[in-house]
């Protein structure tokens, strides 16, 4: 079966290809249904489909490396003087509701709950006035209900400040209240505040955005396998993923195969070609970090056979990529700061078995790495062994299962750098506006962060938290990260209490395609 | 060192001499486990081959919730917490209890005995008060019936007193056991288990909750599983397989729509891939590992922890037989005001998805080579719910599958996975059970 086409024109350019802007603000809108409506009548005509954002994204991309420009420095190249306002769109549950639209909240019922009372789920903080309790959330607490979230994406800084000012003026114009508003930037070499780079590793998705058999959504750039069975990847690393996982009305990724699809059954048709939302802002206290895993890296190094681990060592550790994002896999030692072509070098290994040295069809080569079932080099609570545990099996099930647990990332950082040497609070509020989207917020947001994240039995039994990003709050040690040296060795475990990321905000939307937000906004367009 | 085997939890239930029966009957099968493997197998037993210190442990996790219902129904949360509250004479996949009363001329038919439709070795049961539906109180177990069969044949006055302590004092001697003709086939025949222990008693099913009961909860299978699994198992192009799906499919070792079997048996072949001998550490069973609280709420200032009560085994190393979820003595609350996930707790299902369940696994280090095999089977789509596969021989066809099908309708019992059920059959022709007799 070959890939399905997309609706390009329908999709909402965040869900795929990602709006990927440097500038981006997310704004949380308060109103009753009939201003809801209003709202998303009057900016619809500005909402950026997948299309366009694909077509962009190619040309900057091509442009970038002709001009061998990168990173920011590459969204200027592409086309001087005509800056970006892209917008998209989602819906809480009630507006949805109210609007006699009943599919999302039928589909998934995490969603129809919302973020505020799930948030005991996710290992939110339970007690009245604690940090990060849902009561004190600068978005999306309980008694602020958001109807709307939109996303505003630019190129440049000014731009996105006048599109957001001509945004939430009419919003208000309409009656409703803007509840927050907060620009996130995309950080030197991408990284998140803790100093990682983010967003190397993505799920491919199969889908055309035309019938032409090459007009692909994601670039192959592995020659195809000739392979029936096991995974297929798009890129080295990069698994491809049935666009059902994550968009209503197309084929599914089936539980037992990876490479066959399975059918999604009726699709209610508002549904179809939208997507469920998390947002969860996230504050970095990126001070305590450093404090606190020096700390753990001490406790480490008071047993022998860890005697020569680092600070920065443990860190790496703890997210499983070193800052420049090569992976700890590849790269046991020390950070090799860039990779040695394109960043396709940084995601060819999987944790149970070898992978193979490939060539990408740009003749570059791409080393292979060794298989670590035990986690004896990349250690099982690390972070992107714990949120994509990639070939290994788990208690829900093998990887054909698995990959149906993915994300679509779309987080951005918000707020000014710490100073790179800095180990005391200075008291400014910064961290990740973490946004994914899925096809369901139960079974695959909530699934990662509940069974995984939070759990130091689970995916993989022995390993211990997800101590960057999880929560444990009712362990008397806190979260746990338990390293091995060999098979037979005894394990250590070293803990700790400290909350470097706490939850300050956020929902659970659908972002609907545009027909479906038309129909939402009462007009008279056929879904 | 262990010298005989430990009770599930080193529980203190049997006195010395019921110990060693219990101890011989976990030998015996560890024994006849290992009897069907090939020649220099990588399975062992901690009483004939005592672990040397040191050995690495594996804990091994798995899911309290059926898989299958996940699968059947992916988006229906509803549903699924219902309907793996039912008690059934047969379950999702149309399995009975292999139980066989006389049907005249000699011939045998199923006798439909109800069981829990909960098979990823945890079963729980709600008590809701009666006059007014809510929920009160929601008690799990992991135990084994075979333990159970132990107690009743041992000390049939202790396992009374225990069925009253964990029940109710309404509960009768007579209840316990088989007032009819009652068959299973064993390693040697049909024994007919008039005057024995009714593992399916309605104290243990339709009215109350002491021990497992769906076919497939049983440690007799988890031992076998887990020797089966030793053996290393190959494609046809030789490469050893490495990924649980292929590798249930492949050995046939239990059922590919469980979270357990799966899980256990990837985890057991892994360690033997390592270089490693393995087995299951004493004391042998299957555990509650833990019960997640952090998404439960109790209203008026009382934690999830208080409402979380171990009843038998322990909290600490994970080897929890019984627990049970109820307000703390004397709160004014009952459990419909409890939060979990953000919503009234209404089902055991809720719970249920928020305990691990796990078994412990130990390995030695041995330089000897695993024995390997090819597929003996392979796994088909069910046609009705194209989600769920079965097993059949490697040379079988498949049946077809409709290429467009509503996966989420369908009826809820699937048509019969396993051969022969619901008809009449000769002694010869019934199925062997793992049942301990
Ligand atoms: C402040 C909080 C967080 C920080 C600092 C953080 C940081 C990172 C970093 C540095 C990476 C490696 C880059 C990459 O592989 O693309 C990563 C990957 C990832 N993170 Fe997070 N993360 C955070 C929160 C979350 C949350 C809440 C989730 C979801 C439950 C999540 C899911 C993922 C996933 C799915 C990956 C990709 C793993 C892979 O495919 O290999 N992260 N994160």
């Amino acid at each position: 079966m070959s890939d399905p086409i997309l609706a390009g024109s329908g999709i909402q350019a965040n869900v795929v290809p990602g709006f990927r802007l440097p500038y981006q603000r997310i704004v949380a809108v308060g109103a009753d249904l009939a201003q809801a409506q209003a709202i998303v009548r009057h900016l619809l005509p500005w909402v950026t489909p997948a299309a366009r954002a694909a077509a962009y994204h190619e040309r900057r991309i091509e442009k970038a490396k002709t001009l061998r420009v990168f990173g920011r420095e590459s969204f200027r190249a592409v086309e001087a003087g005509s800056a970006l306002r892209w917008l998209n769109i989602a819906v809480g549950a009630e507006p949805l509701a109210q609007a006699g639209f009943q599919g999302p909240g039928r589909t998934d019922r995490s969603f129809g709950l919302g973020l505020a009372r799930r948030s005991s789920s996710l290992g939110d903080p339970s007690t009245l006035g604690a940090p990060g309790h849902k009561d004190g959330w600068l978005v999306g607490a309980p008694s602020a209900p958001v109807a709307l979230l939109l996303i505003l994406g630019s190129d440049e800084a000014e731009e996105l400040a006048r599109f957001a000012d001509s945004t939430e003026k009419e919003c208000r114009r309409a009656g409703g209240a803007v509840l927050y508003a907060e620009t996130g930037v995309r950080l030197d070499n991408d990284s998140e505040h803790f100093g990682f780079r983010d967003g190397v590793s993505q799920p491919g998705l199969r889908g055309r955005l035309s019938p032409a058999e090459d007009d692909l959504l994601t670039p192959r750039r592995l020659a195809p396998d000739g392979l029936s069975e096991g995974p297929e990847f798009s890129a080295p690393g990069e698994v491809l993923v049935w666009p059902g996982e994550f968009i209503f009305g197309y084929p599914r990724q089936d539980a037992h195969d990876f490479r066959t699809s399975a059918s999604e059954g009726p699709v209610d048709p508002f549904m179809s070609g939208g997507s469920f939302l998390v947002f969860r802002r996230l504050r970095q206290h990126v001070a305590l970090f450093r404090q606190a895993t020096r700390t753990l890296a001490e406790s480490l190094r008071a047993y022998s056979d860890y005697a020569g681990a680092s600070d920065d060592w443990l860190r790496a550790r703890l997210v499983g990529r070193w800052p420049s994002g090569a992976p700890i896999l590849l790269y046991p030692d020390d950070d090799p700061g860039t990779p040695p072509g394109s960043l396709d070098a940084f995601n060819n290994f999987g944790f149970r078995e070898a992978a193979a040295a490939v060539t990408t069809t740009t003749g570059e080569p791409i080393p292979g790495a060794p298989g670590d079932p035990m986690g004896l080099v990349c250690p099982l609570h690390a972070h992107i062994r714990k949120v994509n545990p990639r070939d290994t099996s788990t208690n829900l099930g093998p990887p054909s299962q698995t990959q149906k647990l993915r994300l679509l990332r779309r987080g951005i950082p918000y707020g000014t750098p710490i100073a790179p040497d800095a180990v005391d609070e200075d008291g400014v509020d910064r961290g990740l506006l973490f946004l994914s989207y899925q096809r369901s917020i139960r079974e695959q947001f909530e699934k990662l962060a509940q069974d995984w994240m939070n759990s130091d039995i689970k995916p993989e039994a022995d390993g211990g938290h997800d101590v960057l990003v999880g929560q444990a709050p009712l362990s008397k040690e806190g979260r746990t990260a338990v390293f091995r040296k060999a098979a037979g060795s005894t394990s250590r475990r070293v803990s700790t209490l400290a909350d470097w990321v706490t939850p300050t905000g956020g929902g659970y939307f659908f972002a609907p395609s545009l027909a479906s937000l038309a129909a939402f906004a009462g007009n008279q367009t056929e879904v | 060192m262990a010298t005989i085997f430990s009770t599930p939890a080193y529980i203190d239930d049997l006195d010395q001499a019921g110990r060693e029966q219990w101890s011989g009957a976990l030998h015996s099968w560890f024994q006849d486990a290992a009897d069907r493997l090939p020649t220099g197998h990588r399975f062992f037993n901690v009483v004939d081959n005592p672990l040397p210190a040191g050995a690495p442990t594996a804990l091994i996790p798995w899911n309290a919730f059926p898989r299958k219902f996940t699968l059947r129904w992916p988006d229906d949360v509803e549903t699924r917490w219902k309907t793996a509250e039912n008690v059934v004479t047969r379950d999702m996949n149309d399995r009975q209890a292999s139980y066989w009363e006389p049907a005249g001329h000699g011939k045998f038919r199923n006798a439909n005995l109800l069981f829990r439709d909960q098979d990823e070795y945890c079963e729980w049961r709600c008590l809701r008060d009666p006059s007014t539906g809510r929920l009160e109180r929601i008690v799990f177990t992991c135990e084994n019936p075979e333990y159970w069969s132990t107690l009743a044949e041992h000390d049939s006055k202790q396992l009374l007193k225990l069925y009253r302590q964990l029940v109710g004092p309404q509960v009768a001697p007579e209840e316990l056991i088989f007032q009819t003709d009652t068959y299973v086939r064993g390693k040697n025949g049909l024994v007919n288990l008039r005057g024995q222990y009714n593992p399916l008693n309605k104290w243990n099913t339709t009215d109350g909750l002491v021990h497992l009961t769906h076919p497939a909860n049983s440690l007799q299978a988890e031992i076998y599983l887990a020797a089966d699994a030793t053996v290393l198992r190959t494609d046809g192009s030789g490469a050893v397989l490495t990924d649980d799906a292929r590798l249930v499919c492949c050995a046939a070792y239990g059922s590919p729509n469980r979270s357990s079997d799966p899980t256990i048996g990837g985890k057991v072949n892994e360690l033997v891939r390592n270089g490693l001998r393995v087995t299951i550490a004493d004391p042998v069973g299957l555990y509650i590992g833990e019960l997640d609280l952090a998404p439960i709420e109790p209203p008026g200032g009382v934690t999830a922890a208080e409402c979380w009560k171990v009843v038998r085994g322990r909290q600490a190393d994970r080897l929890i037989l019984r627990a049970e979820f109820a307000p703390p003595e004397g709160s004014d609350f009952d459990l419909e005001d409890v939060l979990v996930g953000g919503e009234p707790l209404r089902y055991g299902g809720q719970l249920a998805e928020l305990i691990t369940i796990v078994i412990h696994g130990v390995g030695a280090a041995t330089d000897a080579a695993a024995p390997r095999q090819g597929c003996d089977s392979k796994c088909c789509r069910i046609p009705e719910s194209p989600r769920l596969v079965r097993i059949v021989g490697i040379g079988e066809a498949c049946p077809e599958i409709a290429a467009t099908l509503d996966v989420e309708a369908g009826p809820l019992v699937l048509p019969s996975l396993t051969a022969s059920i619901g008809e009449t059959l000769s002694a010869d022709d019934l199925p062997r059970s793992n049942k301990r007799i």
